[in-house]
């Protein structure tokens, strides 16, 4: 057995992909925007194929959404700061010219997005992060 | 600079109007990372220190976990990435990387914000075992003489 790097790492023993899985059940469904100008990421769906998670984001431009496509998303377990086990969710983008690595954490009904973009083509644009906040479709009178 | 308004996913769109004007590829400043950051939660059990050191303009993060007797020295991050809050920034302000063990990934995501390093990382078992995959988030501190 290798050593953890962490004390946080024991104790992670015998649980399948399913319980991931499981905690991951808030976040599945449609999410828009808090901003509704946003140029970045207007809305995402999170879906569950039978244990598999994955992701769709559709990005904002003048001529309307853009569908990133679909990819696979993961989820992490994660401990609350009341002690109660929830989920962060992972997932990635490569579309060769920008690599884009996506981070959420549902908090309280909003769902905020990390996301780190790393360009690859030269144009002069600094690899940046960004954070966006997401809320469900239909919650707040919109779909 | 038409070579990259489109392409075939039309994604740029989302990003190019950040962009006032064209410019040639900057290297993000670095020296906002420079220190020793210690997590301002001692008893953490995840990642208890990170070094951030600059040398002929280049940035190597060392991290550290909390380990049973000790810290853990996870070595220098792989595939380190600097970001800066916009496409136009100057300054460098967040930090990307990945540690490899012989049994667990950990990818490594932190940026700056008032005075703190908000550091989280994605940790998944690579050896078959089935455990779960986890997430951290931690806030780490410079580490300077009063």
């Amino acid at each position: 057995m290798s050593i953890n790097p962490s004390r946080r790492a024991d104790g992670m023993f015998g649980i399948a992909k399913e319980a991931g899985t499981l905690l991951a059940e808030p976040y599945l469904g449609l999410w828009l925007n808090t901003d509704p100008a946003t140029k970045r990421v207007r809305k995402l769906l999170i879906e569950t194929h039978g244990t598999d998670l994955s992701i769709q984001l559709w990005g904002a431009s003048e001529d309307g959404l853009v569908d990133w496509g679909i990819r696979p998303a993961e989820a992490y377990v994660c401990t609350e700061e009341n002690g109660v086990e929830a989920a962060s969710v992972f997932a990635s983008y490569d579309f060769g010219f920008m690599c884009c690595d996506l981070q959420l954490r549902l908090n309280k009904g909003i769902l905020p997005m990390m996301s780190w973009s790393r360009f690859r083509d030269d144009s002069g644009r600094s690899n940046t992060y960004v954070r966006e906040f997401f809320y469900r479709a239909g919650a707040g009178g919109t779909d | 600079m038409g070579t990259y308004l489109t392409n075939e996913h039309g994604v740029e769109a989302a990003h190019l109007a950040d962009l006032a004007e064209p410019r040639d590829q900057v290297e993000l400043g670095l020296s906002e990372f420079a220190g020793t950051w210690i997590n301002a939660d001692a008893a953490t059990p995840g990642l208890a220190k990170v070094e951030c050191a600059i040398a002929d303009g280049r940035l190597a993060v060392r991290a550290f976990g909390a380990g049973e007797d000790g810290l853990l020295d996870w070595g220098e991050a792989q595939d380190l990435e600097i970001y800066g809050t916009t496409i136009a920034a100057n300054e460098g302000n967040g930090i990307s990387g990945r540690y490899v063990f012989p049994h667990l990934e950990t990818a490594f995501q932190a940026n700056l914000k008032g005075g703190v390093m908000v550091a989280v990382t994605y940790n998944r078992f690579t050896d078959g075992s089935g455990r779960r995959p986890y997430f951290m988030r931690e806030f780490l501190t410079l580490d300077v003489a009063p």
